[in-house]
């Protein structure tokens, strides 16, 4: 019997093991893509792909015959070279527009390997028309004058622009006052442009042939009215919910200035955008949000067909025709869905073949990624609202996250990847977005219904979804989380079911309704008040009993708020009195609160530690066990570094140095090296923990054996001083090779390499090599000047090392010498010293001026604020040596009591002549404070001893 | 205007800026003795330049001094004369000031209580030749509530705080409502 039970434990274990979730790194989630953008050039022989990289962005040219890739231009990570626009003038050049200029990459096609170059334009302007039809001309807005709105168009050349030489060009006679933008529609040849004055927003149309523009449509801001373009000569295509709930397609008399037929309504939803044929041709296209969905419905037959062929081909993906070659037999079709961050092929309609091109986020490939259900909930009679499930890919730990979105009005959630949601079900939750009354795509009746229903319909038609999902699906646990009006209705959630919400997470919420109406002088105003009552409704006390501030007592669950100091939607006022009140009825509750962070973060490294606060705060709250799963160490250890770091580095939050230390020992019992590595840093500065080397050191080993470089190479220096441990070059070495192994080019652990070959510590001397590395031969001649500084201190004080402790030939020497002359710039050597004063001072941080305040002494007191030491100048006997700019280097060490057992660095400084040096000592570290002999001696390059002082520390009370 | 010579003008001027008195906020966490239609008056300015002045018009005309107006944030706290008030002007260098129309810089000081009116939030970017400063009003009552627990504790347990800034607020009489309740 017990033999049976055991089994059936085991095949439990064993099933639950296998399909517990794999948690996906955040490094990978919270990320950019790869690859942005593709777009065909005309021919359809080449695409332009703008990506980015580690240390920058780049557009690449893709040949999708080789399938190879070459690197055409890069541009590096500064908001200069922000990308505003791109596209292909012709088949040898791309217009590429960034945030500070504007220029064309010209393509050399004839070589085995295709380059770029990229040429900036002088003229001011910004490009309208490539004009495709046109060989090596383009359509130019050249902006005349000082303002933004004085611009003539110009047919011109390339080569004009990027010369600058316009007069040459063919100048059109088009320009309409005040045009913030024009626009060009090649196929129909007319011209758009607006303009804007006041709050007047007025769209123009110029036809072919014609010289007078038409302002056909003045800016109704509370109907949606998008042109979309010319069906007929009068008649104009634009998407509208005038006189009608759902937002269609419309005909548009410009002559009469009145809406016509509708050209396409969909039962259900708002149309997002639609295309055209030629003028005459009807509509090709229309755009709506499905499901939550993004859709495109065909009307021509040809293009049907199409897309009923790569909807075979792809089953269940959406499929976005991202760019089209100039007589459309090609094209890139973007392939996504909520489980897939999207691929690139290249589909040729003539051979009907797709080709994969790339993937946007191929570092998510290894993933099984969670796939989104939309579900379609009846919440009232006539009302159905939309909701997207997703459920962890494997088992989930039985936790429904209830995630409303912001807005709320206006906004909505899609049925398409989302990094934030593939990180919670990676990790075993399961997520339930809701498109509730007030959400974007269902017509205005449904978007109007959630207006000042803060607290009521729109948690209503929340809690009907998820009483509907639960009866489908079982959960042990629920929690809510949103972000901004999310925040606050995930507070509200809890507050109105107490039995159905276990914790909550809200963050840059708002929890005081009527402080919408004071948080600042601005916020009073007449006119954002009633902004705020749109939304949120009258300000009386009926606010006050959907404001989670005035009702926190009724709220049971823990709670975890997050929010941003610089927030300016969501006051960080709101987040604290919420903080006060939650104390003042000794509730459970968690603050977070990001420093320099506004309504959510700008960089994708606060998301990481966002989320993995989250994770963190959900199951410590519900005692949720760790995933265990084979291959989840990585991902969960990284969480706990994210948090930690956040609580060493006082940049995200305020340094917490206790609860870093406990989340780098979580990552620690993981294998992060790192965090091993900063455990041991803990214990060797005595931060948190009581100094202990023994535990550092051990720390140390445990991370370099994890393969952490900055690990081995402490140990290495370590050893290499004898500091705390037995010195022992032949470990030193061993420890330095190994952490130059773990991270390619770690210029500090090459530089003590080099020191081991110069002065063969662990090794044999090598002075072929140790001359090359140490003077970097093999680098350009300022190499040395351009290291980092702290690669610089390590580097001098090898060349010190190596200088005066070498055991060369008398040639070598000679050699060594010339070589530092050379790379240092030294230009004066026969020098000597003289004292200007010997002394100490008590307050290290008084250090401007030694010798004015500072006692004149050799018998130095113990204190640990003491520094001590000499001034000395140089100069020189020989008088044509004495000219301006002479620089001269010396080294110095101190040789420390006999009761030290450490020994103190030999140390170099490039002096000037008859400048003072200050050379001293602090008696930082506990060993030091011993009573002896500190002798200061001073080298010349020769080694020739140019000074020498001795010192004698005595305890206090003796003085 | 007219007929009245641009000199006279600047006489009553200077005049009126003569007449505005100094004030420095309290260091000491005790309850003065105010005078009969005296309140507290509770501001915060949060600055990053050290500022040189503000002055404050109304009842009795005020000037703010430097001493309480470091870069960094400076809670101040001074009695005034009960009345309605308003930032008139703040003087970040020499010779640049910034001036402040009426309606969006109002505030009241009450008889008798602590009278909160906002946190003076100031960042500058600038140089020699001039700065560019964003600058509200922000209320932050909650801040200024845990500020005066930590700092001015007995003041706080004799008087009653009320929020005079722009707008209307209730946020300290909530909190005092429910003051030792817990669950």
């Amino acid at each position: 019997m017990n033999k049976l039970l055991w089994l059936v434990l085991l095949w439990v274990f064993i099933t639950l093991s296998s399909h517990a979730t794999t948690p996906i790194s955040s490094n990978d989630l919270f990320r950019n893509p790869e690859t942005f953008s593709m777009k065909l050039n005309p021919e359809g022989s080449f695409i332009m792909s703008y990506g980015q990289g580690k240390n920058d962005n780049f557009f690449e040219l893709i040949d999708p015959k080789s399938q190879q890739s070459f690197l055409l231009l890069s541009l590096p990570f500064h908001d200069d070279f922000r990308l505003v626009e791109y596209q292909w003038v012709d088949n040898q050049t791309v217009y590429i527009a960034l945030k500070d200029r504007v220029g064309f990459l010209h393509l050399d096609l004839s070589g085995e390997t295709p380059t770029g170059k990229y040429t900036a334009i002088t003229a001011k302007g910004y490009l309208v028309s490539a004009l495709p039809e046109q060989n090596d001309k383009v359509l130019f807005a050249n902006n005349i004058g000082k303002s933004k709105t004085e611009y003539v168009l110009v047919n011109v050349t390339t080569k004009q622009l990027e010369q600058n030489t316009l007069e040459d060009s063919e100048i059109l006679d088009l320009t309409l006052d005040g045009a913030l933008h024009y626009f060009y529609d090649e196929v129909n040849d007319v011209f758009l442009a607006f303009t804007v004055k006041g709050d007047k927003f007025t769209y123009w149309l110029l036809k072919s042939h014609t010289s007078e523009w038409e302002a056909f449509w003045a800016i109704d801001k509370t109907i949606d009215f998008t042109p979309v373009g010319l069906l007929s000569e009068n008649t104009l295509a634009v998407l509208t919910n005038q006189d009608q709930d759902l937002v269609t397609l419309r005909e548009f008399d410009i002559k009469t200035q009145k809406l016509g037929k509708v050209l396409f309504k969909h039962a259900m939803y708002d149309l997002t955008d639609a295309d055209l044929e030629p003028m005459g041709g009807g509509v090709k296209s229309v755009n709506y949000i499905d499901h939550g969905i993004p859709t495109t419905h065909y009307f021509a037959n040809d293009e049907k067909q199409q897309k009923r062929n790569l909807a075979y081909t792809f089953d269940n993906q959406q499929l976005a025709v991202v760019s089209t070659n100039l007589d459309s037999s090609k094209k890139i079709v973007l392939v996504l869905n909520s489980d897939n961050p999207g691929k690139y092929y290249l589909f040729d309609n003539i051979a009907n073949k797709a080709q994969i091109i790339k993937e946007k986020s191929p570092h998510l490939e290894p993933y099984e990624l969670a796939k989104s259900t939309t579900l379609t909930i009846k919440v009232e009679n006539n009302v159905n609202v939309e909701a997207m499930l997703t459920k962890p890919a494997s088992e989930g730990n039985g936790v429904l996250l209830v995630y409303p979105h912001g807005g709320p009005i206006g906004v909505r959630d899609y049925a398409t990847y989302d990094p934030k949601v593939q990180y919670l079900t990676s990790r075993g939750y399961s997520v339930l977005t809701v498109n509730f009354r007030g959400s974007v795509g269902f017509g205005k009746q449904f978007l109007d219904s959630g207006k000042a229903q803060f607290g009521q319909l729109i948690e209503q038609d929340i809690s009907t979804v998820v009483n509907a999902v639960k009866k489908q699906h079982n959960f042990t646990n629920t929690c809510s989380i949103g972000s901004s009006y999310g925040g606050y209705s995930a507070v509200m959630l809890a507050i109105k079911h107490p039995d159905e919400y276990q914790c909550v997470v809200a963050m840059y919420g708002v929890y005081d309704l009527p402080l919408l109406f004071s948080a600042s002088n601005y916020e009073a105003r007449e006119v954002n008040r009633k902004r705020v009552i749109e939304i949120v409704g009258e300000l009386d006390d009926s606010l006050k009993k959907v404001s989670p501030f005035y009702i926190a007592q009724q709220l049971h669950a823990p709670i975890l708020l997050i929010a941003g100091d610089k927030d300016e939607i969501a006051y960080i006022e709101h987040t604290n009195r919420m903080k006060y009140r939650l104390k003042q009825f000794d509730k459970d509750f968690e603050v977070i609160v990001y420093k320099n962070v506004a309504h959510g973060h700008y960089y994708w490294s606060g998301d990481r530690h966002q989320f993995a606060y989250i994770d963190d705060f959900i199951k410590r709250k519900l005692n949720l066990s760790e995933i265990t799963k084979e291959g989840s160490k990585a991902a969960l250890a990284n969480d706990a570094i994210v948090i930690a770091d956040g609580y060493n580095f006082d940049k995200l939050l305020p340094q917490d140095l206790p609860k870093a230390f406990d989340f780098y020992r979580k990552a620690a019992a993981l294998g992060e090296s790192r965090a091993l590595f900063n455990i041991g840093s803990f214990y060797h500065q005595g931060r948190v923990v009581e100094k202990d080397m023994e535990q550092a050191i051990t720390w140390y080993e445990k991370s370099s054996t994890a393969g952490y470089a900055s690990a081995s190479y402490r140990l290495g220096y370590l050893y290499q001083k004898g500091e705390h441990v037995v010195k022992d070059v032949n470990i030193a070495y061993k420890k330095f090779i190994l952490a130059a192994e773990q991270k390619k080019n770690y210029a500090l652990a090459e530089i003590q390499l080099t020191r081991s070959i110069c002065l063969g510590e662990g090794t044999t001397t090598n002075v072929e090599s140790c001359f090359a590395r140490l003077f970097y031969t093999d680098q350009h001649d300022k190499y040395i000047d351009g290291l980092d500084e702290d690669v610089y201190d390590a580097w001098q004080e090898t060349l010190s090392h190596v200088v005066l402790r070498n055991s060369f030939t008398v040639a070598d020497k000679a050699k060594l010498n010339a070589y530092v002359k050379l790379k240092l710039e030294l230009n004066v050597f026969d020098i000597y010293a003289a004292e200007e004063w010997v002394g100490f001072h008590l307050k290290p941080s008084q250090r401007k001026s030694p010798g004015s305040y500072a006692e004149e002494a050799t018998i130095i007191p113990l204190d640990k604020s003491i520094r001590f030491g000499v001034t000395l100048s140089f100069d020189t006997e020989n008088i044509l040596e004495r000219k301006y700019n002479k620089r001269s280097m010396i080294m110095y060490k101190w040789i420390l009591p006999e009761s030290i057992k450490y020994e103190n660095e030999l140390a170099s400084q490039i002096v000037g002549l008859n400048k003072d040096v200050f050379i001293n000592l602090t008696l930082s570290e506990d060993y030091e404070h011993v009573e002896g002999e500190w002798t200061l001696q001073v080298y010349n390059l020769d080694e020739k001893l140019l000074y020498e002082k001795t010192f004698e520390t005595v305890a206090k009370a003796s003085k | 205007m007219k007929g009245i010579h641009p000199l006279v003008v600047c006489f009553f001027v200077l005049i009126l800026v003569s007449c505005a008195s100094t004030v420095t906020g309290i260091k000491k966490d005790v309850d003065v003795a105010l005078s009969p239609n005296e309140g507290y008056l509770m501001l915060e300015v949060n600055t990053n330049y050290d500022l040189r002045e503000i002055k404050l018009w109304g009842k009795t005309n005020i000037v703010l001094t430097s001493e309480d107006l470091k870069s960094g944030s400076n809670y101040i706290l001074v009695n005034l004369p009960a009345g309605s008030y308003r930032i008139d002007s703040i003087k970040i260098g020499r010779y640049i000031f910034k001036h402040f129309d009426k309606d969006l810089w109002s505030f009241r000081v009450q008889e008798g209580v602590i009278s909160y009116v906002g946190h003076l939030n100031m960042q500058t970017r600038g140089n020699y030749y001039g700065v560019n400063s964003n600058i509200q009003l922000l209320n932050k009552s909650s801040f200024a509530l845990e500020y005066l627990e930590d700092n001015f504790a007995n003041i706080l347990s004799s008087r009653q705080v009320k929020y005079w800034g722009p707008g209307e607020d209730s946020f300290f009489e909530t909190v005092n409502e429910d003051k030792g309740v817990s669950q």
